[in-house]
């Protein structure tokens, strides 16, 4: 469908969108010859193109091998803005606010988990509300609200659900600042307020995994990974209360651009100037919604920590239960990159990437100092996940990014069309993986052929130098909305 | 047909028609509510009042779209058929007809995030509005 975009050759894992008419600085995306033709069949590239027009954007609009077609923003897609005349745009955030993946370690080996394999996914299953429709243990209060959007995660760590130790191991502390309920909408708190401590549908999940194969081993020992380990991956977001926070200042930022007289090729990528009032609105309704989805990741991974601890009869001590990071990819931040050989503050915005930061940079905990920032690249249900590293090209040429995932490659519709008649939760125990979902649809539309080969996602980022590979992760259990 | 699913890589686009603008957005509302469950399934009726506002057909279709979902996950609803009224050139009064969600008896299908402005457009086709819009899943 976008076979009309031209496109230059850079090496064998970068190709060139060259600057045209619009466009403030040329596209670039990290993809392989092979990963190209999927990528040229929807209308993500023109999504790259349409990102490179938004003011104040620096040196590439950037695109990931995971990219595929969103709204706006293509997904896997990075624009990083200047800060005194460039914008901010919720639609390069996305509806889901710090969606993200987080890890957890135990020190049980696949050999030690596997009689009670089925007992574990069940207890998971029933210790963790996901589904569509349904409402979580906690409800909030206003006052709940109020704290909880200043605090992010330690709020759910002051209510017992985790330890101090964890908000090291969460990106910026688990805790964003400027967190302001007077910047929320009542219909988003209204959205939000049994959704906390819930996974969720469609492509979220938490999935029990063994790290199946090691590639870095230095960097594997310091994230505390060893081959056959059992570990947890969680992956949601910040549920309709993030959706909420989106759609609001959307519409707010429409109304800027019409007062502004800023004209975009598409209007889901509606923008405000980063110092302008509907800018700052939107950081103070975003730092909550960032909070909020760290606070619920943390709280799924205590039912998931008590839920092992159940089963397999063992104390927190005894089972690990180690959070080794959490990674946010649909997420803004303020950073510090250089370009054109100065250092400059710039506003980046991760549509679907994730931060990869490398060895010795501030900003990554201690314990990782001298490896780099542990990276999660979740794949599908059937095939494989893997861990990543953060590398100095990172920093210098994605503004310290890398993918987030496999990235879809069938359409819901076609998914739903290829699972007619199969039963795709047999299919996945022949592989020796139990799922459990609510809602069976979704199962199928998240079947393993409707993404891309996660592998050949990480081998184009791995070969590029953007990160490097540590450990591959095969799922043995999964549990869905 | 009042409506039909395309194909779109992460989310969801439907192709909406309709006669007026009144009847492109009860199909649309009605498009929406068929990818969150089965209508057939919904068998009362009770009655939920909708008001949206826009300064353009779009943003008054969008607008009104996002309220309907706002009631299905807040007031825990789904709802089996609309109408749709038209105050003026800016504002619809209208009002959604369904039951509380029972998750024995309504199966979900989407938890629908958002509704979004991707390359959405309302044109005139031989007599009929015609719009795709984007659904965010």
């Amino acid at each position: 469908m976008t076979e009309k975009i031209e496109l230059e050759k850079i090496h064998d894992y970068l190709w060139e969108i060259p600057q045209k008419a619009g466009m403030r600085v040329p596209g670039r995306i990290y993809t392989s010859e092979k990963m190209l033709r999927d990528i040229r069949q929807d209308r993500s590239l023109e999504q790259v193109v349409n990102v490179a027009h938004l003011p104040g954007i620096q040196k590439y609009s950037i695109a990931m091998p995971d990219i595929h077609w969103g709204y706006g923003f293509p997904i896997g897609g990075i624009a990083a803005m200047d800060v005194e005349e460039g914008v901010i745009s919720p639609g390069g955030v996305g509806y889901d606010i710090n969606c993200g993946v987080r890890l957890m370690a135990t020190n049980l080996t696949e050999e030690e988990v596997r009689p009670k394999l089925r007992q574990l996914i069940t207890e998971l299953f029933n210790s963790v509300p996901c589904g569509i429709g349904v409402s979580g243990k906690i409800k909030l209060s206003t006052k709940d609200y109020k704290e909880l959007m200043q605090k992010g995660a330690k709020w759910a760590i002051e209510r017992g659900y985790g330890t101090g130790e964890d908000l090291e191991r969460i990106e910026d502390h688990g805790s964003f600042p400027g967190g302001d309920l007077e910047a929320i909408s009542k219909k988003a708190l209204e959205r939000g307020k049994d959704g906390i401590g819930t996974l969720g549908s469609g492509n979220h999940f938490l999935e029990v995994d063994v790290v199946d194969q090691i590639f870095n081993a230095e960097a594997a020992d310091a994230f505390g990974l060893f081959k056959d380990q059992v570990c947890v991956q969680i992956h949601c977001g910040s549920r309709g209360f993030g959706h909420q926070v989106c759609t609001d200042y959307i519409e707010r930022m429409i109304s800027y651009m019409r007062k502004e007289g800023i004209n975009l090729p598409d209007k889901q990528l509606a923008c405000a100037h980063i110092k302008s009032e509907e800018g700052r609105g939107y950081l103070s309704a975003f730092s909550a919604a960032v909070n909020y989805a760290w606070t619920n990741r943390q709280i799924i991974m205590s039912f998931a920590r008590d839920a092992f601890h159940k089963v397999f009869r063992m104390g927190p001590k005894e089972l690990g239960g180690r959070l080794v990071y959490d990674v946010s990819h649909n997420i803004v931040k303020f950073e510090e990159h250089k370009i054109n050989g100065k250092t400059k503050k710039v506003c980046v915005h991760r549509k679907g990437a994730t931060r990869a930061l490398p060895k010795n940079h501030p900003s990554i905990p201690e314990i990782y100092r001298e490896v780099g920032q542990p990276v999660f690249i979740p794949g599908d249900m059937g095939r494989a996940s893997f861990v990543l590293v953060g590398t100095e090209s990172t920093l210098e040429e994605t503004f310290g990014s890398c993918c987030h995932g496999a990235g879809r490659l069938l359409s819901r519709k076609k998914a739903l069309k290829s699972g007619k008649g199969r039963d795709l939760f047999a299919e996945l125990e022949e592989k020796g993986i139990i799922a459990m979902a609510r809602g069976k649809r979704t199962v199928v539309e998240e079947m393993p052929e409707a993404y891309k080969e996660v592998e050949d996602v990480c081998d184009v980022v791995h070969n590029a130098g953007i990160a490097k590979k540590v450990a591959k992760l095969r799922p043995i259990g999964v549990i869905k909305g | 047909m009042n409506y039909e699913i395309l194909d779109h890589t992460a989310d969801v686009c439907v192709r909406v028609y309709g006669k007026s603008f009144d009847e492109l957005v009860k199909n649309a509302a009605l498009a929406m509510m068929d990818l969150i469950t089965d209508r057939e399934k919904i068998k009362s009726f009770k009655q939920i009042k909708i008001r949206a506002e826009g300064r353009t057909r779009e943003e008054l279709l969008v607008h009104c779209l996002e309220e309907i979902l706002y009631l299905h996950q807040t007031k825990k609803m789904v709802f089996r058929d609309f109408e749709v009224n038209m105050v003026g050139e800016t504002i619809i009064r209208g009002k959604a007809f369904g039951e509380q969600i029972d998750l024995e008896k309504h199966e979900l299908f989407s938890d629908i995030k958002a509704v979004t402005y991707h390359n959405l457009k309302i044109e005139t086709l031989n007599d009929k509005l015609k719009t795709d819009i984007v659904f965010d899943i």
